[in-house]
């Protein structure tokens, strides 16, 4: 009887009048896999299946409340509907798997385990959906991946999920919802509980007691190499100093404040603002400054022979046990050569498992450094939507030499002194003054940005910087080429080795990438932003009413003048008239609230499709103003202030008939059930067309005003000329023809 | 017809600059949008040397035409033109203004069953009356033009299969890129 208790408990009573049916076929279906498969013996009294129809009408029933905790099993045995009525004496294979999956439930609520209950349900209910995008992981569960055991069973998903995780495929994070199912009922897992650790302390601490804080520098753009004394404390008064963050203008002997201990009015204050900036400005020019003779960055040949010298010592020190941490501290320099992270952070990583920068596993013999960007999640629910993004992974994986790996599972912290030593004997022996642990640091970086490729792909392999760059957020990249790049900077990086070269570099020459990218999740893929904006250009040609013609004209020139400058969605983009100089092709716009000066403009070019675009849409915008202003007045008035200069180029009428300056919140009202994406997709699309056209990146950061502070084109010193930034129209025509994007000839 | 008033008409013709004070008279709107929205005006612009003429309603400064669609619709502002100042009723306005419209759709070839079904909805049943002594059918468009029926229908066929398209909505749009790539 134990087992209609448990299908009693999976679906308990509620006013649901189909309840015994349901019960009913749910034993039916389980009673179809024998008792072999884990130990769950189903007899059905009286099998009766349900036809499809029925089954639908019932699904129906549960319209909107298909999540609900009572609901959830039953929802998944309605939407069965989807397959072919049930054949109780030669059940089809998938089926036999929703048999098994109901065992698996049975299981699940014997053992308590009700977050696998809605998991499995929930996923299954929506993967049998053949318009799913996750139907054809369904349909390889029952078709390959079922056996008449669950101990086959397991082995088949553990299998194919290693299958999925080596080729970085994106159908893996699905696949693990499915693959958990199993995996917790093969090895009996107990289910996953959290500790709840986002209290806040409601105790407040004095925060102008003096005290001294450790800390480990694990934050790789911090320039500190080690925090070496602390002089004194100022203390504050009524624990509100508006100048207690000081930063480093100048810099500090010592200064560490926990950031949430500020008071908003400290944070914000006007003064503390002026300051915050100026330091970012120091600190960005110091660190950043793209010239070679830069005494922050060690010489390429310097960090060969470092990286040669540490090899030499790492395959030496391989006996003794008290050798052993001065091993380590090689293989923590070394590790943090290969992948540009911190020492200290990397130690972190890998002893508190986070595997958020490597992935070391001794049983599976898998040595991996994890490049991660997961920046702009996606937020768009519409089925399907997967497909249609240009990025659809947010990290993957590079293998580290494999002795390196092997040695790192044996975990344990490296110790600053053995390190400190280690530096202390690489300066003597290689006689390089200049050497310490942030230049070590940094040297992979070094290499990307010197000899290999953008800073852009350095930040994204190393992370360094990351913070302070907005490019990031916008970005796009195949993982073939970042890994090529990754494999670029490690040959240099190991120019100087003695050692086989298989061992430190060429490992990396097996890795296979799949052709998926890593990125900006607000990217739509080409494909669709050419369907969804020859729809809008058809929209504009076809519309009548004179009101709905003008909107959609404007609305049609905004995409296509933000996806041909790359300027941000802004009220009033791209402008006024003023700003625009058609016959230069060039407009100057100042679309960023937040910069240090007023005089933040910067120059975008227009290629010849916009120019094309806004001279038919002034010839439009004066026959419409001639026969539209004898019918409202105000239409003549408004279209005059535009050629003025008194208004920005592109407007909205709204039903009473008013103008209003063309801003996003007027786009996503109008289109935002066309069209999910944030209003500032073309931006997105536009950065990752420049960077595959292969634009020099610093005129790509001139464009999207991504320069960091101190850098921008508009500076004195800056050697970026108006030529550079014209140069690139014709990157942005390349873009409209792959578009093919139309005139709206009307 | 016209409604005796108190107020003294003046029927002398002056000459005027347009800027924003000539506006389509309040009963006359409807004919004057769809004139705008649907006739090719620029296509068969015409520019006659001689002064236009136009019969306007006066208030307050400002005039009102209820007649002369084409010719207003090219006017540009400054042009010079000139005004017989009238008051007609209004339905004295609103059927001229009709009247207008119709001849203008009489002069397009092949008739343009998109500009039939605009006037057909918006006119208003009194203005039939008054025009054709009974509702606007394409019988009498034809009867005019001598044309047969079918000339018609096949002109609807034509324009059903150019009816103006929506932009799907975003699961729509989707299923159609993923439809395309799958060829």
């Amino acid at each position: 009887m134990t087992i209609i208790t448990n299908v009693e408990m999976l679906i308990p009573d509620t006013e649901d009048i189909y309840t015994a049916d349901i019960r009913n076929f749910l034993i039916t279906v389980a009673s179809l896999v024998p008792r072999e498969f884990m130990d769950i013996n189903v007899e059905a009294e009286q099998s009766k299946a349900l036809t499809s129809a029925y089954l639908k009408k019932i699904y129906q029933s549960y319209d909107r409340k298909l999540t609900k905790p009572e609901n959830l099993t039953r929802a998944f045995i309605a939407s069965t509907y989807h397959l072919p009525n049930l054949d109780i004496n030669n059940p089809s294979k998938e089926w036999l798997w929703i048999a098994k999956l109901c065992h698996l439930l049975i299981y699940f609520s014997q053992n308590e385990l009700p977050n696998r209950i809605s998991e499995t349900t929930a996923e299954a209910r929506k993967w049998m959906n053949p318009t799913s995008s996750n139907h054809e992981i369904w349909q390889q569960c029952y078709l390959t991946l079922q056996a008449d055991t669950l101990q086959a069973m397991y082995r088949n998903f553990e299998s194919y999920r290693d299958e999925l995780e080596s080729k970085n495929n994106v159908e893996l994070k699905a696949f693990s919802k499915i693959y958990r199912t199993i995996d917790f009922a093969f090895n009996n897992r107990d289910s996953i509980t959290r500790t709840s650790s986002c209290r806040k302390q409601t105790k407040q601490s004095k925060i102008d007691a003096p005290k001294i804080e450790h800390i480990t520098q694990t934050d790789v753009d911090g320039d500190t190499d080690e925090l070496v004394s602390v002089i004194g404390f100022e203390p504050t008064k009524n624990n509100n100093d508006i100048n207690r963050e000081r930063l480093d203008n100048p810099i500090p002997d010592f200064n560490y404040i926990e950031q949430t201990t500020l008071k908003e009015t400290e944070k914000f204050s006007t003064n503390q603002i002026y300051r915050r900036t100026h330091a970012k400005f120091a600190h960005a020019n110091k660190n950043e400054r793209f010239v070679s003779s830069n005494i922050r960055q060690l010489p390429i040949t310097a960090i060969q022979n470092m990286v040669s010298r540490l090899w030499q010592w790492f395959d030496e020190d391989s006996d003794g046990e008290s050798d052993r941490d001065k091993k380590r501290a090689i293989a923590y320099l070394l590790l943090s050569l290969y992948t540009g992270h911190s020492v200290a952070r990397l130690a972190e990583d890998i002893n508190s498992n986070d595997k958020e920068i490597i992935d070391i596993s001794a049983r599976k013999s898998k040595y991996e450094f994890i490049i991660d960007l997961d920046i702009t999640p996606l937020r768009i629910r519409t089925a399907g939507i997967e497909s249609v993004i240009s990025n659809r992974l947010t990290q993957f994986k590079l293998p580290l030499p494999e002795t390196l790996g092997i040695f790192l599972t044996y975990k344990g912290y490296p110790d600053s002194a053995h390190i400190n030593e280690v530096i202390a004997d690489l300066r003597t022996t290689l006689r390089l003054p200049l050497i310490s642990l942030g230049r070590i640091e940094k040297s992979l970086y070094t290499i990307l940005i010197y000899e290999v490729s953008s800073i852009q792909l350095a930040t994204i392999i190393t992370s360094r910087n990351s913070k302070k760059r907005a490019d990031i957020w916008y970005s796009s990249h195949a993982i073939e080429e970042v890994k090529e790049v990754y494999y670029s900077a490690i040959k240099v990086l190991t120019d100087r080795c003695y050692k086989n070269k298989t061992s430190v570099a060429d490992y990396l020459s097996k890795v296979a990438p799949s052709d998926e990218a890593i990125g900006s999740q607000n990217s739509p893929d080409y494909p669709i932003v050419k369907q969804f904006m020859r729809h809008l250009q058809q929209k504009v040609v076809t519309s009548h009413n004179y009101r709905e013609k003008f909107n959609f004209y404007n609305l049609w020139l905004w995409h296509v003048s933000l996806l041909l400058t790359s300027i941000r969605a802004v009220e009033g983009a791209p402008g006024y008239l003023n700003q625009m100089n058609l016959e230069a092709g060039i407009v100057w716009i100042s679309d960023k609230e937040e910069r240090a000066t007023a005089s933040s403009q910067r120059l975008v070019p227009i290629c010849s499709f916009l120019y094309e675009a806004i001279q038919s849409f002034l010839s439009y915008l004066k026959s419409f103003a001639q026969r539209y202003g004898r019918l409202d007045t105000n239409i003549g008035i408004e279209v005059n202030k535009i050629f003025e200069y008194q208004k920005p180029l592109l407007n909205f009428i709204d039903k009473k008939g008013k103008f209003h300056a063309l801003r996003p919140a007027i786009i996503i009202q109008e289109l935002d059930s066309h069209f999910r994406f944030k209003p500032d997709w073309p931006r997105h699309v536009g950065q990752r067309f420049l960077h595959e056209q292969g634009v020099d990146e610093a005129v790509i950061l001139a464009i999207f005003g991504h320069e960091m502070m101190g850098q921008e084109a508009w500076r004195k010193s800056s050697t970026l000329s108006i030529g550079h930034i014209i140069d690139a129209k014709k990157s942005y025509q390349q873009l409209a023809v792959e578009l093919e994007l139309e005139q709206a000839k009307l | 017809m016209a409604k005796s008033t108190k107020k003294v008409v003046r029927r002398s013709v002056k000459s005027i600059a347009i800027k924003n004070n000539l506006v389509v008279h309040e009963c006359a709107g409807k004919p004057y949008q769809i004139f705008c929205e649907l006739f090719e005006a620029e296509v068969n612009a015409f520019f006659s040397d001689r002064t236009l003429l136009l019969e306007v309603v006066e208030i307050d400064e400002r005039y009102y035409f209820f007649e002369g669609f084409r010719e207003v619709g090219l006017l540009m502002d400054g042009t010079e033109i000139s005004i017989r100042r009238v008051n007609p009723s209004k339905a004295e306005i609103e059927r001229r203004a009709w009247s207008c419209l119709m001849n203008e759709f009489t002069n397009v070839d092949p008739i343009d069953p998109k500009i039939f079904e605009a006037i057909k909805s918006g006119m208003p049943t009194q203005v039939q009356q008054a025009l054709f002594n009974k509702p606007l059918t394409i019988q009498y468009i034809l009867d005019i033009k001598g044309l047969k029926r079918h000339h018609y229908d096949y002109q609807i066929g034509l324009y059903r299969n150019q009816q103006h398209t929506k932009i799907p909505p975003f699961s729509e749009l989707i299923a159609e890129v993923r439809y395309d790539n799958n060829n």
